[in-house]
Order: structure tokens, then sequence, then C-alpha cells
């Protein structure tokens, strides 16, 4: 098992480095000078040709693209264009802002998400379940920050119960500021997750040893959670773990939306304001989170499903 | 025909599914019998009922689209059919069990085999964990597993030692009776003997009855005292083993027999019947075999035939039982 774990580890380092290539490539493509967004219109030809120096953009990319792995290396992720503050530190603030609100979004899914999965399965074909898959697909296909913004103008705006700007200043105030991005966040995640729950119980739920289940005389209650949902829980842990990377990856429109100082809406701004090394650092990142989260992912298989587990023994 | 020996008495039973592409008559009036410490064997094709029947005995057809239409299944007189879902549950597994056709798919792969013969003994007992834990141990050693892989997951086992867990779940405690769905279709043949010895082993051991199904008529003369021919979801043939084997009356039992493999004497081509099984969505109005039988009149595509008794407790649902041999 540990084996496995150091393995999985190893091999987040191509893919860390595909990704750095690509996003590096294409931000250097990408029209614009940031010499001269540094030193804004006014400056003159010598001062930018100095900055270019200086940036060491006058490098052939590849030689570019090697000093910043390089420095990433040695846990330097560059300093940002704009306001000369190490990306590390930028990141590594916004970073846990963004974590709460995807933990809380992931929560909301999950308490939605899974009991209706249940229920739809279960009672297939029933009004309820019709009614929630209808439901679930107006949750997927709904975009988020049109969610957001009815939620605001309801809550905010008509009834002034909640804050729609911010994180607050701590306590009650961040509980508050939490409700409204988790449930727009929690939302889309929630019909994904029912979707999944419905399709991998209706799997389950024919198989033999539910009947041997039946047969045994125990209640409805613990066949569906002991043997449906013990079984058909691997493809909802798949699904929950790849919205939840997503979440942790910063919601940029969410965040935009509800003025939330994460990941996602420092990268929103960086892009904006063409700040290269901010938007590299915010997407390594967001992949090494995403990577992360899959690994976790796959460890949790192996305590579900015993033939998952022996698997990884053998590796 | 019920007495003071009859633990099972299914009467008229009618099973259907509902389906969009129309009503499956699965099961059409049928009636068997079991007495406490014997065996019945039903035999029939695929798609005959054979399962739907036992499921139905248990209540544990899938509904919707199953369906149990009329009919009564009276265990030690009471009709399961009126229970409530609770009452029935301490019937499944307590004092009727069922074992299923195929073990690779019949135990819950992500639990421990000891934790899945607990589970029904934690239910119908009043008993510690600790207790119920040594009664699972106890039971994979008669099996004929040691105690001690009582931890491991069934795809660690072998196809054979998973009927014995299935076996070991069934048994755990000490049912009245036992419903075997094809308990040796899944395993080869070595290993059917054996799993066939030891269920009779422990039904002898506990006196249990059971109800035997499979398509081997060679299975059900070696284990079964009473035996019941099935076609199109009725009874076509019922009586020991002795009056059935010996002097069968049905076509289609006949056909049955004929059928399997004869190693006296030099024959070049398997002997068939004809045709296939009615359509269960769309059965004909008289016979169910007369589509399949050469001797069928006219009369018998008219209505279908009752059960007659051609002596002792033999009985044959067929108008020509009595008249030809």
């Amino acid at each position: 098992m540990y084996k496995y774990i150091i393995k999985r580890l190893l091999m987040m380092i191509p893919v860390l480095l595909g990704v750095t290539f690509i996003v590096f490539f294409i931000l250097n493509v990408s029209p614009g000078d940031p010499a001269a967004m540094i030193l804004g219109d006014q400056a003159s030809a010598e001062a930018l040709a100095m900055k270019r120096e200086e940036l060491g953009l006058n490098d052939p990319l590849l030689v570019r693209y090697f000093n910043y792995i390089v420095g990433m290396l040695h846990g330097d992720l560059g300093t940002s264009y704009k306001n000369s503050i190490s990306v590390w530190s930028q990141v590594t603030e916004r970073f846990p802002n963004t974590a709460i609100l995807a933990i809380c979004g992931i929560c909301v899914a999950l308490i939605i998400g899974i009991p209706t999965g249940i229920i739809s399965a279960k009672k297939q074909y029933s009004i309820m379940d019709n009614c929630s898959m209808v439901l679930a697909l107006i949750g997927v296909s709904m975009p988020v920050f049109w969610l957001g913004l009815l939620l605001v103008i309801v809550f905010s705006l008509n009834l002034g119960w909640l804050p729609s700007q911010g994180m607050g200043s701590g306590g009650m105030d961040l509980v508050k500021s939490l409700i409204l991005p988790s449930i727009t966040l929690g939302t889309m995640s929630a019909a994904t997750i029912t979707r999944m729950t419905r399709s991998s119980m209706l799997e389950v739920i024919r198989q033999d040893y539910i009947s041997t289940a039946r047969a045994k005389g125990v209640s409805e209650r613990t066949v569906t959670f002991r043997h449906m949902l013990r079984n058909a829980m691997i493809p909802i842990v798949t699904a929950v773990g790849l919205q939840f990377g997503q979440l942790l990856g910063g919601a940029m429109l969410t965040e935009t939306v509800f003025s939330w100082p994460g990941l996602g809406r420092l990268m929103v701004d960086s892009i904006k304001s063409k700040d290269i090394p901010m938007v590299l650092g915010s997407v390594i990142f967001m992949a090494v989170m995403f990577s992360i989260v899959n690994l976790v992912v796959d460890i949790v298989y192996a305590y579900i499903d015993p033939r998952i587990k022996s698997q990884y023994k053998k590796k | 025909m019920a007495d003071n020996n009859t633990l099972l008495q299914v009467k008229d039973l009618v099973i259907r599914y509902e389906t969009d592409d129309g009503v499956v008559e699965a099961l059409n009036g049928v009636s068997i019998e079991i007495h406490t410490g014997k065996t019945l064997g039903l035999v029939g094709e695929t798609g005959a009922g054979k399962t739907t029947l036992a499921k139905g005995v248990l209540r544990l057809i899938p509904s919707p689209p199953g369906k149990i239409v009329s009919g009564e299944v009276l265990y030690d007189g009471k009709d399961l059919l009126k229970l409530s879902e609770e009452e029935m549950r301490k019937i499944r597994g307590k004092h009727i069990s069922m074992i299923f056709q195929d073990p690779m798919t019949s135990l819950n792969p992500v639990m421990t085999v000891r934790d899945q013969i607990m589970e029904v003994i934690l239910q119908h007992n009043n008993i510690s964990k600790k207790e119920a834990e040594k009664r699972a141990d106890d039971m994979l050693e008669l099996v004929g597993i040691p105690a001690e892989r009582g931890h491991e997951y069934p795809h660690q086992f072998s196809g054979g030692m998973k009927q014995r867990v299935i076996i070991a779940i069934a048994l755990a405690c000490q049912p009245k009776l036992l419903i075997a769905d094809e308990p040796t279709t899944a395993l080869d043949v070595t290993i059917q003997a054996q799993v066939l010895d030891l269920i009779q082993k422990l039904k002898t051991r506990d006196n249990t009855s059971m109800l035997l199904i499979t398509h081997d008529l060679g299975v059900v003369a070696q284990t079964c005292d009473y035996v019941g021919i099935v076609y199109a979801g009725e009874i076509v043939e019922y009586g020991t083993l002795r009056e059935v084997y010996k002097d069968m009356r049905h076509p289609y039992t006949k056909g049955l027999m004929a059928s399997i493999p004869n190693l006296v004497e030099n024959v070049r081509r398997l002997q068939t019947i004809e045709g296939l099984m009615p359509d269960p969505t769309n059965l004909p109005k008289g016979c169910k075999f007369s589509e399949r039988c050469k001797y069928a009149t006219d009369k018998c595509r008219e209505k279908v035939p009752d059960m007659v008794n051609v002596g002792g407790e033999h009985m044959v649902r067929c108008i020509l039982a009595n008249e030809e041999k």
C-alpha cells in the first residue's frame, strides 16, 4: 500500500511537468508585452528593453522554461509582475479561503446529492425519481454565476438576510458569508453526485447478493446501506473527488460573483492584468491540489473495496 | 392432501411480471407440498418458472415488475402472503432459507465471509457479537472451510468454496426449509457432487426439508423424495420419485427422460423435444405443451387439462394420462 502511494506521488512529477509546459507555452505566445504592462505606457524604449532583459524575456522559450522549472524546484514560483510580491506567498494566502469554500460546497453537495440519489434509485421511475432527475438536469445545466446572482438578489438585496460580498470578519460573519457561495457551488456538484449515486445504485440493486441479503431477513435499511451503498460507493467517490478537486482549484465564477478572495479570483484578476507568473503559479498549485485529491480518492477505493486493496498490494 | 407432516403448502400460486412488452405469465396456478424432512425436486427447462416459484415462496420477487396475483403459501399453517413485511423478515433466514444459483455473484464482495454469516445469526438470535462470531466460525468448519479463512473476502475463494459459504449462511439459523435454486449448476461436476453431499449431510442432521430446483434429472434421482416437473409455469407431473421415474405419464416428462444421453446403447444423436417453450407473454389457450406434443388432439388445445391422480400421490396434467402408457 505505501509502495503504491509513493509510486503515485512519483507519477505526479511528469503530470506537473506537462501542465507547466502547456501553460507556460500558451501564456508566452499570447500577445502583450509584460514589460510595457509593468512600466506603463509612458516608459521609454530603453527602459522597456532593460526591463525585458531583467525579466529574462529575451532568452529562448525553452531556456526560460528550464529556468522556471529550476526555480520551482527551489520553491520559487517567481514574482508577480504587478506588485512584486512572491507568487508563492500570494497563492498560499488565498488558498485557505478557497479551501473553506470548497469544503462547505462539497458538504452541501453530499447532503443533497447522496440521499436524493439513493431515493431515486430505490424508487426508480416514481414521481419522486422523475422530479429529482429533472431537478438534477436543471442543476447541471444552470450557469453557476446566474444561480449566484439570483441568490444574491433574493437573499441579500430583497430579504437582506445574508451578505452578498466578501468573507466578513471571522466568526458568525464568516459563517453567514459562506452560506450563499456554498449553496451556489454545492448545487451543481449535488446534481452530478445525485445522478452518479442513482446510476451506481441501480447497477447494484439487482445484483444476486442483494437477494441473498434479503433472504437473510435483514431490514431494508440494512440492505440499502450495508449491501447496496457500499458496493455502489466507488463511482460515487470518484465523482465526489473530481468535484472536490475542481472546487479546490478555485471556483472562478462563484468567487467572482461573491467577491470571494480565493484562488479562483486571484487567477481571474491575474489573467486580466497579464500577470504571467501569478497565473502560472496558480495553475500549478491547482494542478497539484487536483492530483492530491485524486490520489486520496484512489486510496479511499482500497478501503471501500477489498478487491482493489489486494491489487494495490501486488504492485 | 395436507396432513401433520406438511411443512409448506403452496396452493394455486399465480405470479406475473408486468413489463412494457406485455404481461409475462411466469407461474400459472402452481400447487406443491413439502413434508418435514423430505426433499421435493422441481425439474424444468430454463424459463419454466422454477426460480419464480422459489422466490415467490420467500416473497423475494422484485416488484415492480413482479406481482403475486393470487394463491396461498401456507407455512406451518400461516399464509406467508398475508404476513406484513416485518413478520416476513422473521421467516426469511430463520425458518426458510435460500441458496441461489450463482455462487460467484451471490456473496457481497465488500464484506468478509465471517461477517456475512454473522449477519444472519445476529439478525435472528439475541446473542453477543462474540458468540455470533463463534457460531459463524463453527458454521465455516461445518461446511469444510477452516475458520481462519473467515476474515477473507469472497474474491479470495473459489466457486465451490463460495457455494459452501452460501450454504453456511443459509443453514446458520437451522431453518426448517431450505430452498436451493440450482445450487450446483455453476460448479464443476466434481465439486457438484461434494456440494450436494454437504447439503444432504447437513439436511439430515437438522431434519431440514428442502425444495431443490434443478434441471439435472440425475441430481433429482439422487437427492429427492418427491418430484415435480414444471413446464411453462405449471406443474405437469408430480409424485414420489419412484412413481414419476418408474411410471412417467406426461409426454413432456417422457421427452425429458429420453433426452438424457444413453451410455449403453450406441446412439449417434441425442434425443430432443421438438420446438421451444411457448412465449410466456403469449401462452397457448389449452395445454401449454400441446404445440410440441406428438399426441396432441384438438381437445388438448381447447382448455388447460386438470391434474389427474393416476394412483398413489402421482398426479399428471394430461388428458391422455389414464389412457395410454
